[in-house]
């Protein structure tokens, strides 16, 4: 990857292992990434792409261990609870809340923001409109479109002001046509809100469109040493 | 060989359909209205009143416990809860009692805490209760959440500035909540129309509605009869209530999470809810060891001699008399074991047979339709039965009580059984069957080779339950078993009733190591035979 001015640089993931406990390893190179720049990883399916998604926002997974560190903004994130981590999460299996409507889900995420109810309203009226889908505040999700669905999670993440957002396989369920149409919404909205965002998919298609790419690399096995000597 | 579709319905409507027929023909048309009989009867505003309190109290710290616990426990659920739950009930309550009220072994050993607890109160009762629905509602609520795709939830709450605590309640507890409804109604309509347990342990002068009940249908007099007929009425009434309560406690969750979702919250778990998260921790020893404890207090209560107030130890230690309690209690034993095992057998039947009847009519009933007989009080449903002119003249025999409290108990079973096994077998796919049937198998022949052993464990645990389910049942026993029909459940009731304390902790320490028994064997029994298989 292109090495960047370090004043716009945003957000840095150090050079990172991640070792299983069966002595799988993967090695990752270190990642910068400025605001509203955007970097897609590809990779198949079970390689250990969301397992690093899922490190990086702060889940403990006894599985694998990882090394590295996540800096934002100057502030190194590891150790960090995920509610505290000013990263944002958006997946394609169950991305809004089921039991709560659309503006209840968009509520969710204001919550910290301190503003009046109505205003909440307000706010939210005025993005929903920005995406296409004004009439939409008391649809549930069952009654939203794949599609849909995608963009309203979208908009909950961004509408949480993080720092960085985490997109795992976004676009999964998405027929062809569609899939195109959201993936190109979502780059250009993710570029205008000016948050840095990481997409992880195993369609090399999903991610023409991301600044920088990276190609997950293969797994190597951890030498033990009974096995050297 | 096909599916014998219509000899099969006929099975299952007659097994699950017949007992409601004859409630609803046993039903007396003596509606408790203001110049019922029913109102005169001395200090029945207050058994109701406290019959009432009992269930929903009982039903609703059950379910914040359970609800804490089960937040506490999320990344490590403790196996101390099943141990806890498997404890008769009605065993545990003796033990209960004269460990923690006053006079009681603990009282003897630091006088004065224990002086709140009597011996038979309505704090008594509900605490019991608690202490024996929490475990259940952990077990069973552990299931439920595990059919909630919650950890994604969770996840998602907590990248959005929410902390762990709030996610939790705002996006997991009401979608669980909902979940329970059926299990809950369950527990809050036993709280309701308890009586075994409310005959130990609940107040006395007035008693509450079950028991009042149990003991007027025992009368031969004709008031009592019309009392016994207002008061089932009055009980379901109550029932109502309590069902009422727990969709508005429901719809309540929802609002104040709603009202909550757009308001400010930590984004870190403050110190009062870790706190509370470690006395919840906590409470799964306290509750393990009050279990524990009753059990080595039936073993010592059942062979110490002359262990009077205020000695901390018998006077003598010795078999003999609990040998000769137990001479007394081999005929209930047989009876209670036969009973059991029956039911167990005819209950893990029954499951196979309905399940598979839905699958080969490609129809998916919902739940409520095969635990019915959870969501009705036990003694309005045996009143009704009693009270019918249907029942055969036969049924009133030796012989026909026997039968009649086999299927009584066989169709209670049913129910809890039901909660277990039909979620492991919509698991679990039909296609190696029909690859069976296709090779030419008969379709049971086909279950057997090819889907059986997918079920093993699941059929085990379905006749575990029911076999526990049976030993523990009291008012179906002693109003169909009509005198002909003695178990240790209805035994212990009956013994618990003098001042003796000897034979009641023998008859109930039997009743614990029979269920002890079954754990023990069911899961041996079954693990080997899933080892066979992966062998």
């Amino acid at each position: 990857m292109k090495n960047k001015p370090e004043q716009n640089l945003h957000v840095r993931l150090s050079e990172c292992q991640l070792k299983w406990r069966e002595g799988r390893i993967i090695d990752l190179p270190t990642i910068t990434l400025a605001r509203g720049e955007s970097l897609g990883v590809m990779g198949p399916s079970g390689c250990g792409k969301s397992t690093w998604l899922r490190w990086l926002l702060g889940v403990t997974q006894p599985y694998v261990k990882v090394t590295g560190d996540i800096i934002i903004a100057n502030h190194s994130l590891v150790q960090r609870p995920i509610e505290e981590s000013g990263i944002g999460l958006v997946m394609q299996e169950q991305a809004l809340f089921p039991h709560y409507n659309v503006v209840e889900n968009l509520m969710f995420a204001l919550a910290q923001q301190k503003l009046s109810r109505s205003k909440q309203r307000e706010l939210i009226a005025e993005n929903l409109a920005s995406i296409g889908l004004p009439d939409y505040q008391q649809r549930m999700p069952h009654q939203l479109s794949g599609g849909e669905r995608a963009r309203i999670a979208l908009l909950r993440a961004v509408l949480a002001k993080p720092e960085l957002i985490l997109l795992d396989e976004p676009f999964n369920g998405l027929d062809q046509a569609r899939r195109q149409q959201v993936c190109q919404w979502t780059y250009q909205f993710l570029r205008e809100q000016g948050v840095a965002a990481i997409v992880v998919s195993h369609d090399e298609n999903d991610l023409t469109l991301a600044h920088h790419r990276l190609q997950w690399p293969q797994a190597q096995q951890e030498q033990r040493n009974e096995a050297l000597s | 060989m096909k599916f014998r579709s219509y000899f099969v319905t006929t099975f299952l409507a007659a097994l699950l359909l017949l007992p409601w027929l004859l409630s609803l023909t046993g039903l007396s048309a003596k509606l408790p209205l203001g110049s019922a009989a029913l109102w005169a009867y001395p200090g029945i505003l207050s058994a109701t009143l406290q019959t009432l309190a009992v269930g929903l109290f009982a039903t609703l710290l059950s379910t914040v416990l359970a609800s804490l616990i089960l937040f506490a426990e999320q990344h490590k659920p403790s196996k101390l809860w099943a141990l806890t739950f498997t404890a008769p009930h009605l065993a545990f309550a003796v033990a209960f009692l004269w460990l923690f009220t006053p006079f009681g072994w603990f009282d003897r050993l630091l006088p004065g805490p224990w002086a709140w607890l009597e011996q038979q109160s309505l704090i008594t009762l509900t605490l019991i209760l608690i202490i024996k629905e929490t475990p259940f509602l952990v077990v069973l609520g552990r299931q439920q959440l595990l059919q909630l795709p919650y950890q994604q939830w969770l996840m998602q709450g907590r990248s959005l500035a929410s902390s762990h605590w709030h996610s939790w309640w705002l996006l997991v507890f009401p979608p669980w909540l909902r979940a329970m409804r059926l299990l809950l109604i369950a527990v809050a309509i036993y709280s309701v129309g308890v009586v075994d347990i409310a005959t130990l342990a609940g107040p006395l002068n007035p008693p509450l509605l079950g028991p009042l009940l149990v003991s007027w249908q025992q009368q031969f007099d004709p008031l009592s009869r019309e009392l016994a007929a207002q008061g089932l009425w009055l009980l379901l009434a109550l029932t109502m209530i309590a069902v009422g309560w727990l969709y508005a406690q429901e719809k309540l969750i929802w609002q104040i999470a709603r009202w909550r979702l757009a308001r400010v919250r930590k984004s870190r778990t403050s110190g009062r809810e870790i706190g509370l998260i470690t006395f919840v921790k906590g409470l799964r020893w306290l509750l393990f060891a009050a279990t524990l404890a009753s059990g080595l207090a039936l073993v010592a209560l059942s062979v110490g001699n002359g262990w009077f107030h205020p000695a901390l130890v018998a006077q003598q230690w010795s078999w003999q008399a609990a040998a000769n309690t137990l001479e007394r209690l081999a005929s209930p034993l047989l009876t209670t074991l036969a009973l059991g095992l029956v039911t167990a057998v005819l209950v893990s039947v029954a499951l196979i047979v309905c399940r598979e009847w839905q699958r080969a009519r490609g129809r998916d009933y919902p739940d409520v339709v095969f635990m019915g007989a959870l969501l009705v009080p036990q003694t309005a449903l045996v009143l009704a039965w009693l009270q019918t002119d249907w029942l055969p003249f036969s049924a009133l025999s030796a012989a026909g009580s026997w039968w009649l409290t086999l299927y009584a108990h066989a169709w209670f079973a049913f129910a809890y059984a039901y909660l277990s096994y039909a979620p492991a077998e919509r698991a679990v796919t039909q296609a190696h069957l029909t690859t069976g049937r296709s090779l030419g198998f008969s379709y049971w022949q086909s279950w057997w080779y090819f889907k059986r052993p997918a079920l093993t464990a699941a059929i085990g645990y379905a006749f575990l339950v029911s076999f526990l389910v049976s030993i523990a049942q009291y008012v179906p026993t002693l109003l169909l078993g009509q005198g002909y029909l003695s178990t240790l459940t209805t035994e212990l009731v009956v013994l618990s009733s003098g001042a003796e304390l000897q034979a009641p902790a023998v008859a109930a320490l039997l009743l614990w190591l029979l269920a002890l028994a079954a754990i023990l064997l069911c899961g041996n029994i079954f693990v080997a035979l899933a080892s066979r298989r992966v062998k």
